[in-house]
C-alpha cells in the first residue's frame, strides 16, 4: 500500500508545495521582493548596461555589430554645437524651473491648507496638470503658443490692446512664442513649472498638515504673525520634505524629453535643445546608436550626483 | 486685586457647549488649578484665556482690559502646552528667544541675549542653550518650555497639563519645583490638570469643572472636606467618597472617616453594621470592601483603616463601624447638590 492511499497522509500528496511556506519569513520575503527585483533588473538594469555597451561601440541602425571604440563616441559628441547647447539648456531649464516650482508649490500649499469654501474643487483643479498625460498637456500648450492663433496673443491684442501696429508690444499681430530663442526657452520652462508644481504642492501640503497644532498654537501665543510663522516655523519644519519634493521634480524635469519634443523639437536652431532630445535626434532619428547612447550617458552622473546630494541634505536636516 | 476675570463665558463648538457659563476671578500671584475629567472643558477654558479661541458669550478681562477679540500676542500671557511644543529645528537658545523676536519688543541684541540667559538660569538650563530639543530629556524640555514662557515677563502663565508627559518619579520632583518656583516669582498661574493629586498639591484654589460648568471653587481643603455636590465628592479622593441612598437624600462619608465604632467618639456619631467582603492590604493602609445594614448590598461601601488602627478584621464577618456626624455630608438624590447646605 502506498502512503497516498492512507487517508491521514493526504498532505503528503501535495508535498511539492510546502504547507508552512507562509510561515517562513525568508521565503516570503524573497517572494515579495522578486517582482520588484525582476522589474528593476529587466527594465532598468539591462537597458542601462546595453546603453553603456552602445556608448563605447560603433553600433548604428544600419550596422548592429558591436565594435569597441573606447571613448571615441564621447569625444565626438562633445565637440558638436547641438550637444553643447543641449548640455547648457538641460541645466538652465532644470534650475530655473525648480525655482519656479518650489515658489509656486509653497504658495499653493499654504493657500490649500487654509480653510475656505470650495477647497476640494481647487484641490481637484490643482491635481489636473499632474494627472494629465504629459503629451496631452503639452499639446494644449502648443496651441496656446501657436504662431497665428495663440489665445494668449488674442487676449493681449483684443482685450488689453498691447499687441498689433502702434502698441506697446510692437507692430506684429503675433508674438510667435516658439519662434524666438528667449521666448521658446521661457515657454519650455513655463510648461515644466506648470506640470511639476501640483506634485510638489501636494507633497508640501502633506508636510504642512503634519506639523502638530500645538506648535502652531505656541507660535501664536509667542506673538508670531503669519509670515514669521511661515518662514521661521513652518517652512524650516518641512524642509526635509521640501528637499525630497525638489529631488523628484529635478529628476523628472532633467530627464524629460516630451515637453521640448512636442513644443519646439529643440528649435529654433539649438536654442531649446536638451540632452534627452539631442540623444533621441542623434541616436534614433540620426541612426547613430553609439553616439545617442553616449549623449544619454551624460545624464547619468548628473542625476546620480543630484540624488546623492539631496538625500544627504534631507538626512541632515531631518527633525524629530 | 484680580488679574484675570472671566465673566459668564461660554464656548460653543457646533452642537457641543464646551464651556458653559463660567465665571471666575483670579487674583495677583495666585496659583489656580482647573481640575476635571477629560472633555470637561478645562483646556478650552484655558485656550479662551490665551486667546486661541474666542468666546461665544461672555467676557474675559486681563489686567484692566477686555480681551475679547484680541489675539494672544496682545494679552500679556504665556503658555506651556502638554507636549511642550518646542520648535524642533531651533536650539534651546533660539526657542527661548523666539517670543522676544516675535513680539517685536524693542530690544537690542545684548538685552535680548541677557533676557534669554536670565530665563534659562531661572530654570537651571543655562548649560543646554546650544542643544536641540531632541537632545533633551522630558524634564529638560519642560524647563525650556517654561523658560520660553517666562522670558517675556507675562502677567499670567498658563500651564496645560505640563507634568503629564513626565514619568511618575520625575513628576513629583517637577511638581515640587514648579510650586516653589511660582511662589518665588509670584507670577499669576492657571494650571489645567485631570490629576487630583497635582491639583491638591499645587493649587491655592481649585476650580472643579464638569460638562463645561464650574462645579465648585475653593481651597484644596474646602473642596475635599466640603464638596458642593456628588460629582466633586466622588471625583476627589482615592478611594472616593461612599454614597449611601436613603429615602430622602444620599449619605456621603469618606472611607478614612469610616472606622471601628470603638475608635470613634460615641456621643456624636452614626453607627453602622459593616459586612466585610474583601480586604486589601496597602502597606500604610487597609482597604475594607463591604456593605452596611439597611442599605442594598449593591451600594459598595469602603473603609480605609490607617496602620495605627490594627483591629483584627476577617473577611465574611460583620463589625460595628461608625462615622462622626461632622464627617457626614447629605446630598439631594435628584440634583446631587448638598442637602444640608454645605459648609457643615
Amino acid at each position: 500500500m502506498t502512503s497516498a492511499s492512507v487517508p491521514q497522509s493526504n498532505t503528503t500528496t501535495r508535498s511539492w508545495f510546502p504547507r508552512n511556506l507562509w510561515d517562513n519569513e525568508r521565503a516570503v520575503g524573497v517572494m515579495f521582493l522578486l517582482p520588484a527585483v525582476l522589474y528593476i533588473v529587466l527594465l532598468v538594469g539591462l537597458p542601462f548596461l546595453i546603453a553603456i555597451l552602445f556608448s563605447v561601440s560603433d553600433v548604428t541602425v544600419g550596422d548592429t555589430s558591436l565594435d569597441f571604440v573606447g571613448t571615441e563616441n564621447f569625444s565626438d559628441v562633445a565637440t558638436v554645437d547641438g550637444f553643447q547647447y543641449a548640455l547648457a539648456n538641460s541645466f538652465k531649464f532644470t534650475i530655473i524651473s525648480q525655482i519656479g516650482i518650489i515658489i509656486m508649490a509653497n504658495i499653493l500649499a499654504v493657500i490649500l491648507t487654509q480653510q475656505f469654501r470650495g477647497k476640494w474643487f481647487v484641490r481637484f483643479l490643482l491635481i489636473l496638470p499632474w494627472a494629465t498625460p504629459v503629451a496631452l498637456g503639452t499639446i494644449g500648450w502648443l496651441w496656446f503658443f501657436d504662431s497665428a492663433f495663440s489665445p494668449i496673443d488674442w487676449v493681449l491684442r483684443e482685450v488689453f490692446g498691447l499687441l498689433g501696429p502702434g502698441t506697446l508690444l510692437g507692430p506684429a499681430k503675433n508674438i510667435v512664442w516658439l519662434g524666438k530663442p528667449e521666448l521658446a526657452q521661457f515657454a519650455v520652462i513655463l510648461v515644466q513649472v506648470w506640470r511639476m508644481t501640483p506634485l510638489a504642492a501636494v507633497i508640501l501640503m502633506a508636510g504642512l498638515t503634519s506639523i502638530p497644532q500645538d506648535i502652531l498654537d505656541q507660535a501664536e501665543v509667542d506673538g508670531s504673525r503669519f509670515f514669521r510663522t511661515l518662514f521661521r516655523v513652518k517652512l524650516p519644519m518641512i524642509l526635509p520634505i521640501m528637499i525630497i519634493s525638489l529631488l523628484f521634480s529635478t529628476i523628472f524635469t532633467f530627464g524629460d524629453m516630451t515637453v521640448v519634443f512636442i513644443l519646439t523639437r529643440g528649435g529654433p536652431v539649438y536654442y531649446t535643445q536638451i540632452l534627452p532630445t539631442w540623444s533621441f535626434f542623434v541616436g534614433i532619428q540620426g541612426g547613430d546608436l553609439g553616439q545617442g547612447a553616449a549623449i544619454a550617458m551624460f545624464l547619468f552622473p548628473l542625476l546620480l550626483a543630484v540624488a546623492v546630494v539631496m538625500l544627504r541634505i534631507a538626512r541632515r536636516t531631518e527633525v524629530n | 486685586m484680580s488679574v484675570v476675570e472671566i465673566k459668564d463665558v461660554a464656548k460653543q463648538f457646533g452642537d457641543v457647549r464646551a464651556v458653559d457659563g463660567v465665571s471666575l476671578q483670579i487674583s495677583t500671584g495666585e496659583f489656580l488649578v482647573i481640575l476635571g475629567p477629560s472633555g470637561c472643558g478645562k483646556t478650552t477654558l484655558m485656550r479662551l484665556v490665551a486667546g486661541l479661541e474666542q468666546p461665544s458669550h461672555g467676557e474675559i478681562w486681563i489686567g484692566d482690559r477686555n480681551m475679547n477679540g484680541l489675539p494672544p500676542r496682545m494679552r500679556q500671557i504665556a503658555m506651556v502646552f502638554q507636549s511642550y511644543a518646542l520648535y524642533p529645528h531651533m536650539s534651546v537658545y533660539q526657542n527661548i528667544a523666539f517670543p522676544l523676536k516675535a513680539k517685536r519688543q524693542e530690544l537690542s541684541k545684548v538685552e535680548r541675549d541677557e533676557k534669554v540667559h536670565q530665563a534659562a538660569a531661572m530654570v537651571s538650563i543655562g548649560h543646554l542653550l546650544s542643544r536641540k530639543p531632541r537632545q533633551l530629556s522630558g524634564g529638560e524640555r519642560q524647563r525650556v518650555a517654561i523658560a520660553r514662557a517666562l522670558v517675556t515677563e507675562p502677567m499670567v502663565l498658563l500651564l496645560d497639563e505640563p507634568l503629564s508627559n513626565l514619568d511618575a518619579k520625575l513628576r513629583a520632583a517637577a511638581r515640587d519645583e514648579l510650586k516653589e518656583f511660582q511662589r518665588r516669582l509670584g507670577i499669576t498661574t492657571i494650571f489645567v490638570t485631570h490629576d487630583q493629586v497635582e491639583a491638591m498639591g499645587l493649587g491655592d484654589r481649585i476650580v472643579v469643572m464638569e460638562s463645561g460648568k464650574v462645579q465648585q471653587i475653593g481651597t484644596p481643603q474646602a473642596i475635599y472636606d466640603d464638596p458642593d455636590n456628588t460629582f466633586v465628592a466622588t471625583f476627589l479622593g482615592s478611594p472616593s467618597m461612599n454614597l449611601l441612598p436613603t429615602d430622602h437624600y444620599e449619605l456621603g462619608f469618606r472611607p478614612e472617616h469610616f472606622l471601628p465604632a470603638t475608635r470613634v467618639d460615641g456621643s456624636d456619631s452614626i453607627k453602622f453594621t459593616f459586612h466585610v467582603k474583601r480586604v486589601e492590604y496597602l502597606g500604610s493602609d487597609r482597604l475594607l470592601y463591604g456593605f452596611v445594614d439597611g442599605f442594598p448590598e449593591t451600594s459598595l461601601t469602603l473603609a480605609k483603616l490607617p496602620i495605627s488602627v490594627d483591629d483584627p478584621v476577617e473577611v465574611g464577618s460583620s463589625y460595628e463601624f461608625a462615622v462622626r456626624n461632622l464627617a457626614i455630608k447629605r446630598f439631594d438624590k435628584e440634583s446631587g447638590l448638598r442637602w444640608d447646605g454645605g459648609k457643615s
